[in-house]
């Protein structure tokens, strides 16, 4: 099915009436965007295969809720945050990040990002990725979700409201705390720095 | 501006430009998997009109048997009767050959 042409409402009404080529048509169409936001706020110890699946569940399982006043993929996105955050939240433990936990390209771009003011190299963006998102484990769900929200997917705070339900000074004032904590983390790995 | 702070800035903006992994396939299995929980969801769904008949039928059954077993105690037995024709035969019998 081409996806301009795609009714999502059309379908999940015919998904709501059992309709199976539907409900492939619909998880096709969702697949992309909920297997990015899993991605983005994965917990450590759970497949980003099973948390997919938990999600489409529920998305299935709650369509008859679903009242249409919002898109259908917004619905969906705020389904997917909040299991991951739920999934987050039963992992208590969040490890300190050390200096020695650091691949040889990671400690490679934290020294060319704390070389001079100039940007990185975009060589080293997928490395940089990969500390943020390991500085990222140690914060609190909702500080993780926030940080990777607004600053890793530069979305707005409009958005981040739509997607988690929270108000907009609710938003403000996490994110500023949750980036305080992060750069404090950061703190804490270069000082490991031999 | 403390350099840590300043390098954290430029960590942050470069984590923000890698590219995103694309995730338009979704992983073998994965599709049929979720489509047959979606289906073992509606069969379950289904069966709750029966599920609710039968617990409706069992409710009654239970109701009728209460009711038959209290209507049973109250009402006088067929064999009350036959014993107090008994007795007052005897009583006849004594009244007549004390």
């Amino acid at each position: 099915m081409p996806e301009l042409s795609f009714d999502v409402a059309a379908c999940a009404e015919r998904v709501r009436r059992r309709d199976e080529d539907a409900a492939r048509a619909l998880f096709r169409h969702l697949y992309p965007l909920v297997a990015r936001l899993v991605r983005s706020h994965l917990p450590r110890r759970t497949s980003q295969e099973d948390l997919v699946q938990t999600v489409f569940m529920k998305v299935f399982a709650n369509l008859d809720r679903f009242s249409g006043t919002v898109p259908l993929e917004h619905w969906v996105s705020r389904i997917a945050i909040n299991t991951c955050l739920n999934q987050l939240a039963a992992e208590k433990a969040r490890p300190e990040l050390r200096w020695a936990d650091l691949s040889e390209e990671q400690t490679d771009a934290l020294e060319a990002a704390t070389a001079g003011p100039k940007e990185l190299d975009p060589g080293r963006n997928v490395a940089a990725r990969e500390i943020v998102e390991k500085l990222l484990a140690q914060l609190a769900p909702a500080d993780r979700l926030l940080m990777t929200l607004m600053h890793l997917e530069g979305r707005s705070v409009a958005e981040v409201r739509q997607i988690t339900g929270w108000n907009v000074p609710v938003i403000k004032v996490r994110a500023f705390r949750a980036r305080r904590k992060l750069r404090k983390h950061f703190e804490r790995l270069m000082a490991e720095r031999v | 501006m403390k350099p840590t702070k300043q390098a954290f800035e430029r960590l942050l903006d470069a984590a923000a430009k890698a590219p995103a992994e694309p995730a338009s396939v979704p992983p073998f299995g994965l599709e049929t998997r979720v489509l047959a929980q979606w289906r073992a969801a509606g069969m379950d769904e289904d069966s709750v009109p029966l599920l609710t008949f039968l617990r409706h039928a069992m409710f009654s059954a239970a109701l009728v048997l209460v009711l038959s077993a209290a209507w049973s105690l109250t009402r006088p037995g067929p064999g009350s009767t036959g014993d107090e024709a008994a007795f007052l035969d005897y009583e006849i019998q004594m009244s007549l050959n004390p």
